[in-house]
């Protein structure tokens, strides 16, 4: 049986590869998967530590975050087009109507 | 048996108002529409004039038979004062009522004789409105009983005067004499101020009929009214110190000298004289009296020397007016209004004749002109006329009629007047010299005997100048000799108010005994109102009569040989100088007047100039203060303020780059501030 922490060691190396992309990459779409590479990250630390107490509602709860990522994605995705729609790019360094 | 007459009271006074009105309704049709009208619309202003005196006949016999129509209405009523502060009053009785007749009927007899007179002159559209103005104010003049209305109707006519004498504006003296008119009628509606301004406070009204009741004692004040009053009659009747404007004003179409400065507009002084007579104390009176005969014997004089045919008539116009002053001065103001009734008929009617002459003068030029021969002469130079009494035979003897009236031949109305008025003046000097005990009062008869001898030898002198002797103008332009220019008749326009005035100029509309001016009907209707002594010496009028007659013989004398040359002045003596030029009055007037005024002017600028330096100076103190102020507030001020900005900017621009704008950026802020509390945590648990 492969230990735990080899799967937590996965979980880890995805959620820093999520957090790299999200930072790093300028596509937005890009960084839109990073978040989903996270949750999924945390998808396997869940399952993982449900394994570990031998209960089921870890594992329940990763459905509905896979539900809810779905979702999610759904909205995102929605917004990136809008924001593409006004601002003809999906370049997140262009994108700074927030700068104060 | 009278049936034609007006009983009813209130419509005497509706009629005398439908009298002046109607002239006034001409004006504004021919102001407002005169162009469309055939022939400019003079047919309607006449013939309004000529209901207007119809109206003026009817309501004269009513009135002579006794009654007197009065109306007042309440204009202005203000909290505080009594009901009769302000009123309109209208008041028609023989003094309103002759004056009414007069004013129409020469008014009537001029709009006639300036149909023809104006015929295709420049702005005939403009003349009959402004005639038709003037009859309207000096009806409302007449009519008013109110001493303020009186007042503007007394400016109405002094304005519709000097539209009339600058009516050809395009003359230059024209104009100067309009201006020089009207400033010296200002001087004199100066007076006339005054005195409202003296009876408001002493009376609070300007009723006449209300004035009379509250003026009892006379008192330094009410005497100080009189004399303004009398100072804007004075002005207007052109009277020393102010007639000069009157020789001017002749620069006039001539049937307006004749109805304005002739015949009515100047007598419009003695009418209010008379309506006033009540508060005119024994000083105003003597002030009068002595005003009148400086001014006539002033007046008299120079009209011996004028070239001018109608300044001959002006200066004797003065002249007859002084005669009123003196009548009204002598306390018997029936005999001024008397002369001023007949003054007015054989005065106009001179000036008609007059005009008469001048227009024959001008169609000679006109003739000339269209066969080639173009000369610029002076229609108005005696000196170019003579012999005209063969050319214009009917003028000749309106003129002679006239004449001898204005002179105060017996059987003539000139006559009657004039004699009443030397009475009167003798008598008060009498009186007066022997209350005083002085003789200076003889002064006023002794002026107006020496004045009636030479009224009597200026007339011959323009008589003979104008119809005797050679026609003159012949030797000036040969060509006239051969020419045939005879073909001027005279026109029923004019002829008609000619033979009318020349009717009214002899005894018999006035008197029915022609020696005898106490019995004319004028005089004993009047003096049932002013009640003033009317016994005259005998030897008054054969004194005057002898003087007249002595005028004329002087006069034949004198200028039945004399060739006068227009050309050539002839070596002037002093004394010619002199009155030719009026004593020099204008010439004292601008040394007293104009000169002082432009030195006071000049020393005015100077100061003014000064002052301004100052002004100036002051202003440049504010500038360099201003300057320093400014720099102040820029450097000092306004650095503070910046530098507090400045710091709030600094500190602000240490933080405001966090705030990129970048979602990535605020993502790895976020996870290090995240990493940093887990590591924080982690560390505060241990």
């Amino acid at each position: 049986m492969i230990p735990s922490t080899h799967f937590l060691i996965v979980a880890a190396f995805l959620f820093a590869m999520g957090i790299m992309i999200l930072i790093v990459k300028r596509n937005a779409i890009a960084a839109l998967m990073g978040i989903e590479l996270m949750l999924n990250a945390v998808n396997i630390n869940l399952v993982v530590f449900s394994n570990l107490n031998r209960q089921i509602d870890g594992q329940m709860f990763v459905i509905f975050v896979i539900v809810v990522a779905v979702a999610e994605a759904a909205v995102g995705l929605a917004l990136l087009l809008q924001v593409y729609k006004n601002y003809r790019t999906s370049d997140l360094d262009k994108i700074t109507k927030l700068k104060g | 048996m009278n049936s034609y007459l007006i009983t009813d009271l209130d419509n005497l006074v509706y009629c005398s108002l439908a009298t002046a009105l109607l002239p006034f309704c001409a004006f504004l049709i021919l102001f407002f529409g005169g162009k469309q009208l055939p022939r400019k619309g003079d047919w309607l202003a006449a013939s309004f004039i000529g209901i207007s005196f119809v109206l003026s006949v009817v309501i004269f016999f009513s009135v002579w038979e006794g009654r007197t129509g009065v109306a007042s209405i309440r204009w202005i009523s203000l909290a505080g004062l009594p009901d009769n502060a302000f009123t309109i009053s209208v008041r028609v009785d023989k003094l309103s009522s002759f004056m009414m007749l007069t004013v129409c009927l020469i008014s009537l007899l001029v709009h006639l004789y300036s149909m023809e007179y104006m015929k295709g002159k420049l702005n005939y559209t403009r003349y009959f409105p402004y005639l038709s103005v003037f009859t309207f104010a000096m009806l409302g003049l007449i009519l008013s009983d109110n001493l303020l209305i009186t007042f503007m109707f007394w400016e109405l006519v002094g304005f519709t005067s000097y539209l009339l004498i600058g009516f050809w504006f395009t003359k230059e003296v024209a104009v100067k004499a309009s201006k020089k008119a009207f400033l010296f009628n200002r001087i004199g509606d100066l007076g006339f101020i005054l005195a409202l301004m003296i009876l408001w406070s002493l009376a609070g009204t300007f009723d006449l009929q209300f004035l009379k009741g509250s003026i009892e004692e006379p008192s330094f004040w009410v005497t100080l009214a009189g004399l303004g009053i009398v100072l804007a009659c004075i002005g207007k009747s052109a009277q020393f110190p102010l007639y000069v404007w009157l020789p001017d004003a002749m620069e006039g179409p001539t049937p307006v000298s004749a109805l304005i400065h002739a015949a009515t507009m100047v007598a419009a002084g003695i009418y209010l004289l008379a309506k006033v007579t009540f508060m005119l104390g024994e000083d105003v009176l003597t002030t009068i009296a002595m005003v009148g005969a400086t001014t006539m014997l002033m007046s008299a004089l120079p009209a011996l020397f004028q070239n001018d045919i109608k300044k001959v008539l002006a200066y004797s116009t003065i002249s007859q007016l002084g005669y009123m002053f003196v009548g009204i001065g002598a306390g018997v103001p029936e005999a001024a209004l008397f002369h001023l009734f007949t003054h007015a008929f054989f005065k106009a009617g001179l000036f008609l004749s007059a005009g008469a002459v001048i227009h024959y003068m001008h169609e000679i030029k006109h003739v000339l002109f269209h066969e080639g021969v173009y000369n610029d002469f002076d229609a108005q130079d005696m000196r170019f006329m003579g012999g005209l009494k063969t050319k214009l035979p009917l003028v000749f003897i309106v003129f002679v009629v006239c004449a001898a009236s204005l002179v105060g031949l017996p059987l003539l109305s000139g006559f009657l007047s004039k004699e009443a008025i030397i009475g009167a003046a003798y008598n008060w000097a009498e009186a007066s010299g022997s209350a005083h005990n002085s003789i200076v009062y003889y002064l006023v008869p002794l002026s107006c005997f020496i004045t009636a001898f030479f009224t009597a030898l200026y007339m011959t002198r323009q008589l003979i100048m104008l119809f005797f002797g050679d026609f003159r103008l012949e030797n000036h332009i040969p060509y006239l000799r051969t020419a045939k220019h005879d073909h001027h008749h005279q026109s029923l326009l004019i002829s008609l108010p000619l033979v009318v005035l020349c009717g009214l100029s002899v005894f018999i509309p006035f008197s029915w005994n022609p020696f005898s001016p106490q019995s004319s009907w004028f005089i004993q209707a009047l003096n049932q109102i002013f009640e003033s002594n009317l016994e005259f010496s005998h030897g008054v009028t054969y004194t005057t009569v002898a003087l007249a007659l002595a005028g004329i013989a002087a006069g034949v004398l004198m200028y039945r040989n004399k060739v006068v040359v227009a050309e050539k002045e002839e070596k002037v003596s002093y004394v010619t100088e002199l009155l030719g030029k009026n004593w020099y009055l204008e010439k004292i007037y601008y040394h007293i007047m104009v000169v002082p005024g432009f030195r006071l002017a000049f020393y005015t600028t100077k100061i003014d100039f000064v002052i301004d330096k100052l002004l100036d100076g002051i202003a440049v103190v504010y500038v360099v203060l201003s300057h320093i102020v400014a720099w102040f507030d820029k450097s000092v001020i306004d650095g503070l303020v910046r530098l507090v900005a400045g710091i709030a900017a600094f500190i602000s621009g240490l933080f405001k780059n966090i705030q990129s704008g970048r979602v990535q950026q605020y993502f790895a802020y976020t996870l290090a501030t995240v990493l940093l509390l887990i590591y924080l945590f982690f560390n505060w648990m241990n």
